[in-house]
């Protein structure tokens, strides 16, 4: 059974891209990042494989940061999506940041679950309360959605040298 | 559906997925479009990370479960200032109670009107008198002595 301080070191990095992604402030993903493993530590760890821990977990932070985006609609604040402090990338940073932004909510959540956090299907389908189909059929319309958005930086890309990453949960820590 | 993009997209995201599929998905010109495609994207989102994202970025600040709750360096100073005031706050109203003054008990008052004063200023009558004579009761000499 894995204890919190586990899934800290195991999953920090990931739900921590995570709400970055979706608060789009560094310093408001540190303190949801924070608060997703006082929960976690606060909560028992439920019985499941390494899969279902990480599932579980970013049901956690899922929760937590609808609820924070809710509660900043509710008062009035805006989003002030990836504060960036890279001026070469900040064209794309906000190209990114609006075309993202415009997917559905649960879309977002299912695509950034995969690309920022590296979660598997079955992983995503616990975290979002979905099927293992919606989540394919969530992922494959957001991808859709964002090629057309971000056609210009698609074509450009489509011209220059591309690597095959893979998305590992935990990567980069 | 496009079951190419679908064989696609499940090999890109770590899923299984068949040999035989996936050689057919390749082998279409869509197929291999899609792969580029989602591979160009992944990079575009990638790349538009900001810094803090990257390894070793601002994740660093974030401290594991437990150690917020094991920083008393903060709250030593404080709860030092706080018995030195309530130990000061306590001295103070202890002084006071033992130097308040014993209760005054009113003792009898006694007015004197202004006649009285008036008849005690004249001199009693002499109940007899004394007479002193001079060579007898006393001598006066030069010098004084």
């Amino acid at each position: 059974m894995a204890d919190a301080e586990l899934l800290f070191a195991l999953h920090r990095q990931g739900v921590f891209r995570y709400l970055c992604r979706v608060v789009g402030r560094t310093d408001t993903a540190q303190d949801l990042t924070q608060e997703v493993f006082l929960r976690v530590t606060r909560t028992r760890v439920p019985e499941a494989d390494a899969s279902g821990h990480r599932a579980w977990v970013f049901k956690i932070a899922r929760n937590l940061v609808l609820n924070h985006v809710r509660d900043g609609a509710r008062r009035g604040e805006t989003i002030a999506l990836l504060d960036s402090s890279t001026p070469p990338t900040q064209e794309l940073a906000v190209a990114i940041k609006q075309a993202v932004g415009a997917l559905a909510e649960a879309d977002r959540d299912v695509f950034l679950l995969r690309e920022s956090a590296g979660l598997s299907y079955d992983e995503i389908a616990v975290a979002c309360d979905l099927t293992t189909e919606a989540v394919r059929a969530r992922l494959k319309r957001a991808r859709e959605q964002l090629r057309h958005t971000l056609d210009g930086p698609m074509r450009v890309g489509r011209q220059g040298a591309i690597a095959f990453r893979r998305t590992e949960p935990g990567e980069g820590s | 559906m496009n079951n190419h993009e679908d064989v696609i997209s499940a090999f890109v995201d770590n899923e299984p997925v068949s040999a035989g599929d996936l050689a057919a998905a390749l082998a279409a010109p869509d197929g291999r479009d899609y792969l580029i495609d989602l591979l160009v994207l992944r990079g575009i989102v990638s790349d538009g990370l900001p810094d803090a994202l990257k390894p070793g970025g601002a994740i660093g600040r974030v401290q594991p479960p437990g150690a917020r709750r094991s920083t008393p360096a903060f709250w030593l100073p404080v709860a030092a200032a706080a018995l030195v005031a309530i130990g000061l706050g306590a001295g103070f109203v202890a002084g006071r109670a033992l130097d308040r003054p014993a209760p005054v008990t009113p003792s009898p008052v006694v007015t004197q009107s202004p006649a009285a004063d008036a008849a005690r200023a004249v001199a009693p009558a002499p109940t007899h008198v004394i007479r002193m004579e001079k060579g007898i009761d006393w001598n006066e000499r030069s010098g004084g002595n």
